[in-house]
């Protein structure tokens, strides 16, 4: 019994030396860890209490002001031909200066106007686009276009130049439109169809042509009216100058019919019909028919395929006499990402003369290879390689070289968009 | 017994369109937080696709479309969806115009940051002048624009005004509870350095306490150079910093060879939600958070 009271002693004060000696390293770290748990601890609470503090102030008032949105454009380049005799071969030029300010001037209605500054007009100022566009007629489902403005007639002649996918125009707007496509004075009343499943766009224009209007077909020059008393060369002559064809004073009536069938996300088809007609300065019964259409495929993130064309019809009639010129152009463009496009474009046209004796059988042609790098949404650099078959004269080809830049806010009808 | 037989048919037809507000929003993240507060009261959809650069939308006739039948329009503002104001114009919708009941800019109450002073012209890149547009990134902002989808529904639709307050409130509490859970995620990454290709993730690391060290643009908008590249490799391996971060629809090519010259890591983030397989605005912050936080784990 002794000997076992001895043991359980002897147990008790091992066991007890045991645990009365903790490891002094271990202590160490726990003491650590409980000093780091304390100060991450205060940090947290601090960093919440400027949270806190931060959330509490109100977020500072934007500055008001009421200055229009306000920018530039400049959009030029160069020609380089592979013919001798054209005056604006191998030179670099400004073609245009276009200043635009908008803003919303009513509750709900905007004004645009938009000032060129444009190299035929020896850079002196002129007046493209000042129109006001009320986007509700109380509550139906009209709008009104007021003022002058490019016809929303086709696809690309409500685009401005420095817009468009190309460096040129198309040919059958060149010949059957006018250099500077169709420009006037006048309203547009808008409809929206309601409907859930297609937008349907109804447009009636009324306009007013005068000396400003622009509405035209080629000049035909004689051969002695030609600048340089050189030879006229026809793909060359139609490039550069318009023979304004409308009346001073004359009403232009024009409707346009613009469809797009909602199909889902990624896909979107577009289809147009536009009509208008007028009395030319000549004293003929001018209409101008177009149907156009347009497919974009959406990729991923600024990923898009697009295919467009468009087909004019220029009709005069005078008498038993008339004139019936076609033309259309095809354009196919990829863009990969958000800074390079490809594209290529074919044109196809007949030339529409104001004076009869200038007419001539056969079509203009072009093939048009474009390469496009944007800096930004405003600003970029354009290479367009163009094989030009004029009716009456010899193949050419052409590199054309376009740089547009621009800052400050700018924007165009939804029309415009590509 | 005819006139009955009218006014029940047109009762059932109108009724779908009645019962439901139609908010059209420029963007999936806030048409999410409008279905979140709106629930069945609200049909809503995006213009953009999650798949969307969202500062590269091309306005469409079919946007134009929607907007049109819209009671509710729902924008994050600050230029970033300047390209919704065309449409705007299209739609021939009073309504939803700026300055009208149906208008909402969810960028109001939001403090801004990186807001320019001076002079701002194209030579600093695609600088939105009022700040840096993409505050939806901090949940605490989600919680703003949240408010101000909130008091948009009230006006269009103020018969279910006690319905979209729960809405606004359930929305509020889950931000509030998933907040901590995401602060505990990135804790212990606190003041990590991390790189992104534009500076989407401002707000969001402002929030979590992670240091922005550079960008792949040089500047907003830009398109990386190889100068800057190299710059931004010194400056990476300077600072230890082992994480690119790149929205989702961006090009893989500039990190990737910055990230071999490193040896960091690529993270692809989901920069709406619908990308990246995220269903809504709680999905998409929690791949950013635990993306993020993985990859500062060396995971």
């Amino acid at each position: 019994m002794r000997v076992f009271a001895i043991v359980l002693a002897l147990l008790f004060v091992v066991a007890g030396m045991t645990f009365a000696s903790p490891d002094p390293a271990l202590q160490e770290q726990i003491d650590a860890l409980k000093a780091q748990i304390q100060q991450l601890t205060e940090r947290l609470q601090e960093l919440e209490q400027r949270l806190q503090e931060q959330e509490k102030q109100p977020a500072p008032a934007v500055p008001a002001t009421n200055l229009p949105q306000i920018s530039v454009i400049a959009n030029g380049g160069a020609l380089f031909q592979d013919r001798k005799r054209n005056d604006s071969r191998n030179r670099f030029e400004n073609d245009e200066l276009e200043v635009a300010f908008q803003s919303w001037v009513y509750p709900s209605i905007r004004f645009d106007a938009i000032l060129a500054f444009g190299k035929e007009e020896d850079f002196a100022g002129s007046v493209e686009e000042a129109y006001a566009t009320v986007v509700q007629l109380g509550n139906t489902p009209f709008g009104v276009k007021l003022g002058r403005m490019r016809l929303p007639f086709g696809r690309v002649n409500p685009i401005h130049p420095h817009h468009l996918l190309h460096r040129d125009l198309p040919l059958p707007v060149l010949n059957l439109l006018g250099d500077h496509g169709a420009i006037s004075n006048g309203a547009v009343l808008n409809y929206l169809l309601p409907s859930q499943r297609l937008y349907a766009q109804l447009q009636f224009g009324l306009f007013t042509l005068n000396d400003h209007a622009a509405l035209g077909v080629p000049h035909a020059h004689n051969h002695s009216e030609h600048e340089n008393g050189e030879e006229a060369e026809n793909g060359e002559e139609h490039n550069r100058h318009a023979e304004t064809l409308g009346a001073d004073g004359q009403l232009l009536r024009m409707a346009r019919l613009a469809l797009a069938p909602v199909i889902d996300r990624d896909n979107e088809v577009e289809f147009g019909l536009s009509g208008l007609t007028t009395r030319a300065r000549n004293g003929d019964n001018l209409r101008l028919l177009g149907v156009d259409f347009q497919y974009r495929r959406f990729f991923g993130a600024a990923q898009r395929l697009l295919v467009t064309g468009e087909w004019f019809q220029h009709r005069r009639e005078s008498g038993g006499n008339g004139v019936n010129r076609q033309g259309y152009y095809l354009l196919a463009s990829y863009k990969p990402d958000r800074y390079w496009e490809y594209g290529v474009r074919y044109d196809w046209s007949q030339r529409a003369y104001l004076d009869a004796g200038h007419d001539m059988l056969g079509a203009d042609r072009a093939l048009s290879a474009i390469l496009t790098y944007r800096m930004n949404e405003q600003s970029f650099i354009r290479l367009q390689w163009r094989n030009l078959k004029p009716a009456e004269d010899s193949v050419r080809n052409e590199l054309l070289f376009q740089l547009v830049f621009g800052f400050g806010p700018h924007s165009h009808p939804l029309e415009g968009t590509q | 017994m005819m006139k009955r037989l009218w006014m029940l048919w047109l009762a059932l037809v109108a009724l779908p369109s009645a019962a439901q507000v139609r908010v059209v929003t420029t963007y999936t993240d806030l048409a999410d937080i409008v279905k979140q507060i709106g629930g069945n009261r609200v049909q809503v959809s995006a213009l953009a696709r999650p798949q969307d650069d969202f500062h590269l939308v091309t306005p469409r006739p079919s946007m134009a479309l929607e907007l049109s039948r819209a009671k509710l329009f729902v924008r994050v503002g600050m230029d970033l969806d300047l390209w919704a104001d065309d449409l705007l114009t299209a739609a021939r919708n009073a309504a939803i115009l700026r300055g009208a009941s149906g208008y909402v800019d969810c960028s109001l109450g939001v403090k801004k940051l990186e807001v320019p002073t001076g002079r701002v012209d194209p030579s600093m890149g695609d600088v939105h002048i009022y700040g840096n547009p993409h505050y939806l990134f901090d949940p605490a902002n989600a919680k703003i624009a949240a408010r101000n989808i909130l008091e948009g529904l009230k006006r269009v639709d103020p018969a279910n005004t006690q319905e979209y307050q729960r809405g606004y409130d359930a929305f509020v509490a889950r931000i509030d509870e998933q907040l901590k859970r995401w602060q505990q995620a990135l804790s212990p990454h606190t003041g990590m350095p991390v790189v992104e290709y534009h500076k989407t993730l401002t707000y969001f690391l402002q929030r979590f306490g992670l240091q922005q060290l550079a960008t792949l643009e040089p500047k907003p908008g830009i398109p990386p150079t190889p100068s800057h590249l190299r710059e931004v490799v010194a400056r990476m391996k300077n600072a230890g910093c082992k994480v690119i971060l790149i929205e989702h629809f961006r090009p893989r090519r500039f990190p990737d060879a910055i990230a071999r010259e490193t040896g960091a890591k690529v993270v692809v983030l989901p920069a709406a939600v619908g990308a990246e397989g995220t269903t809504d605005y709680f999905s998409m912050i929690d791949a950013i958070v635990n993306r993020i936080a993985a990859a500062l784990a060396g995971r």
